[in-house]
């Protein structure tokens, strides 16, 4: 084995690691965060899938960015993007899959609740594109510095666009 | 201090503000009870929205990364890795170079040939012709400055009348 092998070898190791070590941290979370925004499981697997394999081969995989939770994010919200680019004529269409709804049909407290969340995510699937990535963002936890940088946006009025998407998330719960 | 908008609110119930300027807003808070009951509000429909979205999705985890990124697919080039518009375009570098020479050469002969069109523009004078005119037992001779654009043909002949400058 020559030195540019073993010097590959070497780097894709590192990037293993590296590699392994966002999905650890991250993984769990990013899913969360686009299951919520796509609604559907399917779909949200395979933009995760897509982003970790865009971060494993980017070159500096090894070098961790500055806050690798936005920047994850940012991937995956642009994989979102191109996606909902791709297929406008979506919105005439009801939403293709979900995630699994709790388990029982029994009793009338069951219904009751299914009834609620079929509600609760037609109406984030109502909200406009960037609502939604607001208010997913908000609900995963993310500060108002991480949401600006993920959605190109000026810390400060940050606060008056998401008080805004509740605002109407809210209103179409009611 | 004024009565709080609806973006300091939610700043405010975030806990994203500063610390001189959250303690600003409770001293505020405390003194107004329009603002306190607004704040309130605000508060508690960011729960409610937080709850119903919480119950409405249910927890997920995400598969082993083994599956979710097989190796084989984590950075095949690590030898050798490419830009992402470099991905997209799959345009060969001494190509790209070439077209970048071919466009930079003709700008050059452009521009040269511009400037050279603009010089002589600037420089054009008229033709300078030495007539000669006899005149009984004298001949003089003249230099006299031809602008033939601004002479005009007198009849069908070779005469044309002009101008001295």
């Amino acid at each position: 084995m020559d030195f540019s092998q073993t010097q590959t070898t070497g780097r894709m190791a590192e990037t293993d690691t590296a590699l392994e070590r966002l999905y650890q941290d991250h993984a769990d979370w990013l899913l969360r965060l686009a299951v919520r925004l796509t609604g559907c499981l399917d779909t949200a697997e395979e933009l995760v899938q897509e982003a970790f394999l865009r971060v494993a081969q980017q070159p500096d995989t090894g070098r961790s960015p500055e806050n690798p939770r936005a920047w994850l994010c940012r991937v995956t919200v642009n994989l979102w993007r191109d996606r909902l680019r791709r297929l406008r004529w979506r919105r005439f269409l009801p939403l293709a899959c979900s995630p699994d709804l709790p388990d029982g049909h029994d009793t009338e407290a069951d219904y009751l609740q299914q009834d609620r969340i079929a509600k609760v995510r037609q109406a984030l699937s109502r909200l406009p594109d960037r609502d939604r990535l607001l208010v997913v963002l908000y609900w995963n936890e993310m500060s108002y510095a991480e949401m600006a940088r993920v959605l190109d946006l000026r810390v400060t009025t940050v606060g008056k666009a998401l008080s805004r998407a509740i605002d109407r998330l809210a209103a179409l719960l009611e | 201090m004024r009565c709080l908008d609806r973006s300091a609110m939610q700043s405010f119930v975030d806990g994203e503000l500063d610390s001189l300027s959250a303690d600003t807003i409770r001293a505020h808070l405390y003194a107004c009870p329009d603002c306190r009951d607004a704040v309130d509000a605000v508060r508690r429909r960011a729960q409610t929205v937080r709850r119903s979205l919480d119950e409405a999705w249910p927890v997920v985890a995400a598969p082993p990364l083994a599956h979710a990124v097989p190796p084989d697919q984590r950075l095949a080039a690590a030898g050798a890795p490419r830009s992402i518009w470099r991905r997209h375009l799959q345009i060969p570098i001494p190509l790209l170079a070439a077209a970048g020479l071919l466009i930079a050469g003709m700008g050059i002969v452009i521009w040269q040939q511009r400037l050279i069109m603009g010089e002589l523009r600037a420089t054009r004078q008229p033709p300078v012709t030495t007539v000669t005119i006899a005149a009984g037992d004298t001949i003089l001779q003249r230099e006299i400055v031809l602008d033939l654009s601004r002479c005009q043909p007198v009849e069908d002949t070779t005469v044309y009348v002009f101008r001295e400058e």
